[in-house]
């Protein structure tokens, strides 16, 4: 049984610690003593060709692989699937996933990695992973600006949530968002992309066409007539303020006109009321108004048109 | 409640409660109907509940001026009102 190696820096316990674990293990029944042979722990009974890794990875950092490895473009991107493997050395398997990774977390936390676009960034594209291992980019302002342009697109995909806002998005707003962005990173991000491209010169085709279809989705936005920026903002609050101003007078104009409704029915149905002498006590429901009313009017006029006849025979009556 | 007839549903009663509102709103419309029959310039036409009850309001105003002006003439010829048309 090989020795654990020997632990790095200060000792987790001390002597009088130590001890304790010892007395506290030798003391311990039998049956309670974990049954795992320490030796595992650092050699683990894992056959060489167990899939610990996605089958691409190991075959990425391969001396036969590594044309397309050159052939990748150097952007820093990473692979969104997988944390970055160890360096692969003949038979020799790295099982700690964490070897290299103190290297990365300075320039990039997982999430970043976790949240590029699948369909632009594949396993392999990176020379910055070769066969001995991982190399930073040379240029850590790149991958700085990088990461800033990224964090510029998330926090505009975000931006609707953090916003509290009872009006409803409308396009004109949205539009006006996507032009600020633009507006904000044109010049760094221009510069940016250009760098990115002419340093994928060499790059894949799928790589170069991606790359184009972004800029072309970049250079089309930008293109739309736009004011600038400092005309731009107030006029976006004031066409809001006006659109939440309309949208309010637009409900109190209904809530008015309604009100304005059911109030000429309720005094239709008072003067109604008014006039029936057998509604005169009021508290009768509408349908019993109106049926009343209607009976009424009808014997109003039933009644009317008996006088006018019985007028007519008195008129003709006295003219004799 | 006897045993043959069961708790009503939250269902039926939501049923009962549309259909006896439906009957409400038809008795009204009933009501709107029949006026529209009996007062002139109301018949046919597209008319808001509003404009139905201000003119069988103006109408009856009507009705009961020429009650009042026959009744007066009437008896100026020297005719008795009968009792039910006072």
């Amino acid at each position: 049984m090989p020795s654990p190696p020997p632990p790095v820096g200060q000792p987790l316990l001390d002597s009088q610690q130590q001890m304790f674990f010892e007395q506290f293990f030798d003391e311990m029944p039998q049956d309670m003593v974990p049954s795992v042979n320490p030796a595992h722990i650092f050699e683990p009974d894992i056959p060489k060709d167990a899939a610990l890794w996605p089958d691409s990875i190991p075959r990425a950092y391969q001396p036969v692989h590594s044309l397309a490895t050159e052939a990748a473009n150097t952007n820093g991107y990473y692979d969104s699937h997988v944390s970055p493997a160890p360096p692969m050395g003949g038979s020799h398997i790295d099982l700690n996933p964490f070897t290299n990774n103190h290297e990365l977390m300075q320039s990039r936390n997982p999430q970043d990695s976790m949240s590029t676009a699948p369909g632009l960034l594949n396993f392999g594209t990176d020379t910055n992973f070769a066969p001995n291992g991982y190399h930073p980019p040379p240029l850590a302002i790149s991958l700085d600006k990088d990461a800033e342009v990224r964090s510029k697109i998330y926090s505009a995909l975000t931006r609707n949530e953090s916003v509290i806002t009872t009006a409803v998005n409308s396009p004109a707003e949205i539009k006006d968002e996507a032009d600020d962005y633009n507006g904000e990173d044109s010049s760094p991000g221009a510069g940016e992309d250009h760098s990115v491209s002419s340093q994928a010169g060499s790059g894949t085709k799928r790589r170069a066409e991606d790359l184009d279809d972004y800029l072309m989705a970049k250079s089309a936005r930008k293109s739309r007539p736009r004011t600038s920026e400092t005309t731009s903002k107030p006029k976006k609050k004031s066409t809001q303020k006006r659109d939440n101003l309309t949208e309010a007078q637009k409900r109190e104009n209904h809530i008015h006109s309604e009100q304005k409704r059911r109030n000429l029915i309720r005094q239709g149905f008072e003067e109604l009321c008014a006039l029936v002498p057998e509604l005169k006590a009021g508290g009768y429901s509408k349908s019993a108004v109106l049926i009343h009313a209607a009976n009424y009017l009808d014997g109003l006029k039933k009644g009317n048109a008996r006088l006018r006849l019985y007028l007519q025979q008195l008129e003709a009556a006295s003219q004799f | 409640m006897s045993a043959e007839r069961p708790r009503l549903s939250e269902q039926e009663k939501k049923n009962n409660h549309i259909a006896s509102e439906q009957k409400r709103r038809m008795a009204i419309r009933e009501g709107f109907d029949r006026l529209t029959e009996i007062v002139p310039g109301l018949e046919g036409q597209g008319r808001s509940e509003s404009v139905v009850l201000r003119k069988s309001v103006d109408h009856m105003r009507e009705v009961l001026q020429e009650r009042q002006e026959l009744i007066e003439r009437i008896q100026a010829l020297g005719g008795e009102i009968p009792p039910e048309l006072q």
